[in-house]
């Protein structure tokens, strides 16, 4: 039941990222929601989840909009995966931190794919990609992660087996 | 009493709802309606019919100078006209010279297309791919050019059965065979990712004298694309400090954030060209 409520609001948020997405853009930049619930997601539970759940939406970037499967699948399930050890030693209930969590894995995301996709092309002027792409793209991701940090911690609680955590 | 009105109301309901839900999908009026149609049709066609001798009489007793007024309103207005299409026709002759001049004619009339409507766009800020509601099922194929009005806006890099994913000119996955309309210099458009939705064409010729304000169209040494779809227009010119390669900066004719609907040219991709080709190779 988990998995598959996990798998179905992946499909929801996938399918308004990529048909919504462009109406909600500020200035033609657009939030990566599919990355903040990872994150979000991650650091709420666990590293296994943050993984599954990045190779999820990976999966589902890459068959539709990617030229080769595997590049965003590594780049989302690498953010989830190291928030979710991150975040094991951390106090849980903290919007500030998922907030920081949230705009590293956006530098990450997005340092990452230059350098798979874009530095590897001859390329290299990183620092107008930074001020056109990746800064705006990260203040834009930490304020959407404010709803979507207790989307996750409410899904978290629902499904939570074994003795209550303080969330 | 009252009890038997509300039989009768739910009998009425339950066969009126049972009449919509078996007649919603009709496409020929049933005989009773056309019995219907039949004997009520021409009693409306008399009845508009006086109504319209009555309105043709009334129009008869109106003032008669308002329309001596309005008479010479409309011989001036005619004449107006009169010397508008004077200048119209002026303007279409120049044009069409032009055209010929330019060895451009009738650029878009002459390729089949068919509009798609635009469904999703690629999630992240760095490339410009988007999905379209048209794929193989209604004839499209890799590789066919996708344009606007305005201008290209990309090719088709996949087709599944009921979409297709068109990659634009501004994702710097490709590059696009152009020439400059007035100096027909030949270059190649890639995209300009550091500069906020531009494409930078790179020529070849450097003694090519291409001008800020320049118009760049689609050449018609491309085998993806038709020749002479405007891509966009000069804005400045650079040039690379390593490479001390040229470049002109060019400014798109579409605008990519307000992307909807588009049109697929349905053509073969090449095919025209690999014909062309070989004719001459014959010769």
């Amino acid at each position: 039941m988990k998995y598959v409520v996990y798998f179905f609001i992946s499909l929801v948020i996938f399918l308004f990222q990529s048909a919504f997405g462009r109406y909600i853009d500020i200035a033609g930049v657009v939030p990566n929601i599919m990355l903040v619930f990872t994150v979000c997601a991650a650091y709420t539970g666990n590293s296994s989840k943050g993984f599954a759940l990045g190779v999820l939406m990976g999966l589902f970037h890459d068959c539709f909009f990617g030229y080769y499967i595997g590049c965003n699948i590594f780049l989302y399930a690498m953010a989830g995966y190291t928030a979710g050890v991150l975040s094991q030693t951390l106090y849980k209930d903290n919007i500030a931190t998922s907030t920081l969590f949230v705009a590293a894995a956006t530098l990450f995301y997005n340092f990452g794919f230059f350098v798979l996709n874009i530095l590897l092309k001859g390329y290299t002027d990183f620092a107008g990609y930074i001020y056109m792409r990746i800064l705006p793209e990260t203040v834009y991701n930490s304020i959407i992660s404010l709803p979507i940090f207790y989307m996750a911690k409410a899904l978290e609680r629902k499904f939570e087996t074994g003795p209550k955590r303080e969330l | 009493m009252k009890s038997k009105y509300k039989y009768v109301v739910i009998v009425l309901a339950v066969i009126s709802l049972g009449c919509a839900g078996f007649s919603y999908k009709r496409n020929m009026p049933t005989p009773m309606e056309s019995a219907l149609g039949y004997i009520t049709t021409p009693i409306q066609s008399i009845g508009i019919n006086i109504i319209e001798k009555l309105g043709s009489l009334a129009d008869y007793f109106k003032d008669k100078t308002e329309l001596g007024n309005e008479k010479e309103k409309l011989r001036e207005e005619l004449l107006i006209a009169r010397a508008e299409i004077n200048r119209l026709k002026l303007i279409e002759d120049e044009n069409t010279q032009l055209e010929s001049l330019l060895e451009i004619q009738d650029i878009y009339s002459d390729y089949p297309t068919t509009g798609a409507r635009v469904i999703a766009k690629d999630p992240g800020n760095w490339f410009s791919t988007f999905l379209i509601d048209k794929g193989t099922d209604h004839g499209l194929k890799k590789n066919m050019a996708v344009m606007t009005a305005d201008g290209l806006v990309g090719k088709i890099s996949e087709c599944g059965y009921n979409y297709s994913k068109v990659v634009s000119i501004i994702d710097n996955t490709d590059a696009v065979s152009a020439q400059s309309v007035r100096t027909n210099s030949i270059g190649y458009v890639t995209a300009d990712l550091s500069e906020e939705a531009q494409c930078k064409m790179q020529y070849s010729d450097n003694a090519s004298d291409i001008l800020a304000g320049d118009e760049i169209v689609t050449s018609h040494i491309s085998e993806i694309y038709p020749p002479g779809i405007s891509i966009g227009h000069v804005k400045r010119l650079t040039s690379d400090d390593k490479t001390s390669m040229k470049y002109a900066i060019i400014e798109p004719s579409v605008d990519f954030s307000k992307l909807d609907y588009v049109l697929v040219i349905t053509k073969e991709p090449g095919y025209e060209f690999i014909e062309a080709e070989t004719e001459s190779g014959d010769k």
